[in-house]
């Protein structure tokens, strides 16, 4: 299969993605920059995680207007599959192509752990809540920190 | 011409910065403290004076861009 992997300014694991899809799954796949407009022959799309626009304004709010997401949109709306990966699972979201919006965790803290999510009411257990509305269960490992992230900046 | 955007959480939606923010103000021991809701403040500078014109592209742009209407309301002001 042919993969392609999204590269935003400030994506991260995105050489991992690259890695593991090339050299473990042995699949072809390279980097498609979020300033080109067309996916060529790409079979399906990962869309990395990090903090894609420095996540200023919200995450992935901004990531999803750049022009390879217009290429994206198009891509799903002829069936091509996509996984996003952390802040890519968010840019899914503000995009629309998936249903929900992240909220901030009830707690505040930082939460990994395995949640299993059914789609019947609101889950307080993840560090960014997914709220869902209308999708079959579906199980969803997520580390995602808030409130280390807005930390971030300051130590380095 | 100015435009003042303020964006907050909507009533339904959680607000655990707010409450946060809220349950500090109360251990700090200021009087009479409600409910704290955390939003985001906007100033946009606009040139022209066209003001019906600017109202409704920063109406849609609040909408499609500025804020996430499943999670967020948001306030225009035009001065």
């Amino acid at each position: 299969m042919n993969f392609v992997v999204l590269q935003f300014p400030a994506s991260n694991c995105d050489q991992d993605a690259l890695h593991v899809l090339r050299n473990v799954l042995g699949h072809s796949a390279r980097f498609v920059w979020h300033k080109e407009t067309s996916l060529g022959n790409a079979d399906a799309v990962i869309i990395p995680g990090g903090f894609s626009y420095g996540d200023y304004l919200r995450t992935g709010a901004i990531a999803r207007f750049s022009p390879v997401m217009q290429a994206v949109q198009a891509f799903v709306a002829k069936g091509g599959p996509v996984l996003g990966i952390c802040n890519g699972f968010q840019v899914l979201c503000e995009a629309g192509l998936l249903p929900g919006a992240l909220i901030r965790n009830r707690s505040l803290q930082f939460r990994c752990e395995h949640i299993f999510l059914k789609p019947s009411r609101p889950i307080h257990r993840s560090p960014t809540r997914f709220r869902v509305t209308n999708c079959s269960v579906c199980r969803l490992p997520m580390a995602k920190v808030v409130t280390l992230r807005m930390k971030r900046p300051w130590r380095i | 011409m100015k435009a003042k955007i303020i964006i907050t959480p909507k009533k339904a939606v959680l607000d655990p910065q707010g409450k946060t923010v809220q349950n500090a103000l109360e251990h700090m021991g200021y009087q009479g403290i409600g409910a704290v809701h955390v939003g985001k403040y906007l100033e946009v500078e606009l040139s022209g004076n066209d003001r019906e014109s600017a109202r409704k592209q920063l109406d849609e742009a609040c909408h499609k861009f500025l804020s996430n209407p499943v999670i967020e309301d948001y306030r225009l002001e035009l001065e």
